[in-house]
């Protein structure tokens, strides 16, 4: 018999720990290529273990948030997996939803759905869930169904799929301070608003952010919000920057090795900036948490979500802050290698000046593609695999930046790395732009697509050759990524003398 | 008092055809200065709910500083006044735009 009032779900590209290979989620982002649609998302998102409410061992981190959150306000609450939603038809009175791209406006979604022509598989599912049986019924039924996450603002561009399926409350931001209240109303059958922005002065201080109750995909933890750089496409700048004290990133990291979760893997847009001033790192801080990291976790691998290239190479320059976290703490045991997100955006010195002046601090930002090259040699010396962005199409860009931008990926030719290029999706500062279409594509951005993709191609066969899913069990999942990549290197391949012609044009 | 509408300023909008997103934008920046950064938008309209928020997206990506709490309400003078009514210890204005 279920109790639960307010059930959190979202659909299965989200609800997934990816084989625990956090990376691998993002072929999520993208149409079924080479394989049929069952077995791409049994690569990209295979079912977690749940148990027999329908609860999953792990599930993504900010849902826990919202799910700790009305759990400490007494509701009976809890985060359902989507294909046991039909277990608490019953109970419950609130759906919520959360999704990182409900509907692949996300880049890097929108620009495989562009360049295939075909629907990337997170909006699929997502639409699948919204239309299944157990969703529907519960709407007959009157549950008020609430979505919020990252995705948020995407339900604003799918109005007609808003009100088809009936959804009550669109809420985008951080929600910890008004997400009791809302329910509150919602339980109470008050008239509850469309649409919701939590601004920057709204943000929950530390006090009011709960500690999670039950694990997050891969083990990750947050261990800050925001960031100082004020890059003008992101909107994760936009939040005021708060570190997260180090006993409660213990007791989150407690709560998933309790789960099983042998790792632990630290999220921030700029790990290295933990307990910083501005962008002047704090050596102290970091080495204290991984240590913590390490004491509570044993031999399992400790991981980074993001860092800022400009950091890698002060720390290291300055403090030897790189080698020696690695060395001393992270590369003990059987982890020989750390993927980590990063962002180069652009080649051109002079576009990095005018969107993103401080992502190069405390070095100028005329010195952007110097700082990215010598960050990349860092990380390729301390077995850092960075999977590296680069936005194309950004407000303002000319031919030569773009030019500049694959003279830089020349130049990353040697360093162990995946570089993805994003056409620009309106986000952060630069959310009221127009969209990088396919008719604003050019052959110096076609030039950069394909000197990307050689580029990956070649360091992902490498890495999966030498180190990546070593483990007996991970064979299918490696056997599906090379056919996969093979199958990339032949489409290329066919094209190549028709782009070839093109870029001559 | 709620913490939705803790400290908010209300901005009844009544809309009968194409919204001015910048006067309304520009009303934002000016209760700003004066403290508030919290902003009820009451949005009058015969349009349909919530497709009446395509006419208020422009608003919505403008702004990144504020808290944005949009409400519907059918278009009538009775509903303008029952509103206005229920406002009336709270700080607001009426734009037609």
């Amino acid at each position: 018999m279920s109790k639960y009032e307010i059930v959190l779900t979202t659909d299965r590209t989200m609800m997934s720990n990816h084989h625990g290979r956090e990376f691998l989620g993002f072929l999520a982002t993208g149409p079924a290529l080479g394989l049929p649609e069952k077995l791409w998302l049994w690569l990209a998102a295979p079912k977690v273990r749940v148990d027999e409410e329908g609860k999953p061992v792990e599930a993504p981190y900010g849902m826990r948030k919202v799910e700790a959150k009305l759990i400490e306000a007494g509701f009976e609450a809890a985060i359902i997996d989507p294909d046991y939603i039909h277990k608490h038809l019953d109970s419950m009175k609130i759906l919520m939803l959360g999704h990182h791209d409900y509907f692949a406006y996300g880049p890097p979604s929108s620009e495989w759905w562009m360049i295939t022509g075909k629907e990337p598989i997170n909006r699929v599912l997502f639409r699948k869930l919204m239309e299944s049986p157990s969703v529907k019924m519960a709407k007959e039924k009157g549950v008020k169904i609430i979505a919020g996450g990252p995705g948020a603002w995407q339900w604003l561009w799918e109005l007609e799929y808003w009100r088809k399926w009936g959804v009550d409350l669109v809420i985008d931001g951080e929600v910890e301070k008004v997400i009791v209240e809302i329910v509150e109303k919602a339980l109470a059958d008050e008239p509850l608003p469309d649409y919701i922005y939590v601004g920057p002065y709204d943000s929950p201080s530390i006090e009011e952010i709960p500690v999670i109750k039950s694990a997050s995909v891969n083990g990750l933890v947050e261990i800050m919000r925001g960031c100082p750089r004020g890059c003008r496409f992101c909107p994760v700048t936009l939040r005021p920057l708060k570190f997260i004290p180090p006993d409660i990133i213990a007791k989150e990291i407690k709560v998933n090795l309790k789960a099983g979760i042998k790792g632990v893997l630290f999220h921030s847009e700029d790990v290295l900036l933990y307990g910083a001033e501005g962008v002047e790192p704090n050596p102290e801080a970091l080495v204290k948490l991984h240590n913590l990291a390490r004491e509570l976790a044993g031999e399992g691998p400790i991981g980074w979500s993001h860092l800022t290239l400009s950091t890698v190479k002060y720390a290291e320059e300055k403090y030897g802050l790189i080698s020696k976290l690695m060395k001393d703490i992270i590369l003990i045991g059987n982890q020989e290698f750390m993927g980590v997100q990063v962002g180069i955006e652009t080649g051109s010195p002079r576009l990095a000046k005018i969107v993103m002046p401080g992502k190069a601090a405390p070095y100028p930002p005329g010195k952007w593609p110097e700082i990215v090259e010598d960050a990349f040699a860092i990380m390729h010396e301390n077995h850092i695999v960075p999977a590296a962005t680069i936005i194309l199409g950004i407000p303002g860009e000319t031919r030569d930046d773009v030019v500049k931008t694959a003279e830089l990926i020349d130049k990353l030719k040697p360093y162990r790395s995946l570089i993805v290029p994003m056409f620009f999706v309106p986000m952060g500062a630069l959310r009221h732009r127009d969209w990088f279409r396919k008719k604003h594509v050019k052959p110096e951005h076609v030039d950069v697509l394909l000197k990307t993709l050689n580029h990956s191609i070649y360091w992902a066969e490498e890495m999966m050759s030498k180190f990546y899913l070593k483990e007996p069990s991970k064979f299918p999942v490696k056997l599906l990524i090379k056919l996969f990549i093979r199958y990339v290197r032949y489409r290329v391949e066919k094209l190549k003398p028709q782009l070839e012609e093109w870029l001559k044009g | 008092m709620s913490i939705l509408e803790d400290r908010a300023f209300h901005v009844v909008l009544v809309s009968k055809g194409n919204l001015d997103s910048k006067k309304v934008l520009d009303k934002l920046s000016s209760y700003s200065a004066l403290g508030f950064r919290k902003f009820i938008i009451h949005v009058l309209t015969n349009d349909e709910r919530p497709l009446y928020l395509e006419k208020l997206r422009n608003i919505v990506f403008e702004n990144i500083a504020y808290t944005l709490i949009i409400e519907y309400h059918k278009l009538s003078r009775g509903g303008l006044n029952e509103l206005l009514n229920r406002l009336e210890n709270n700080p607001y204005e009426v734009i037609e735009a």
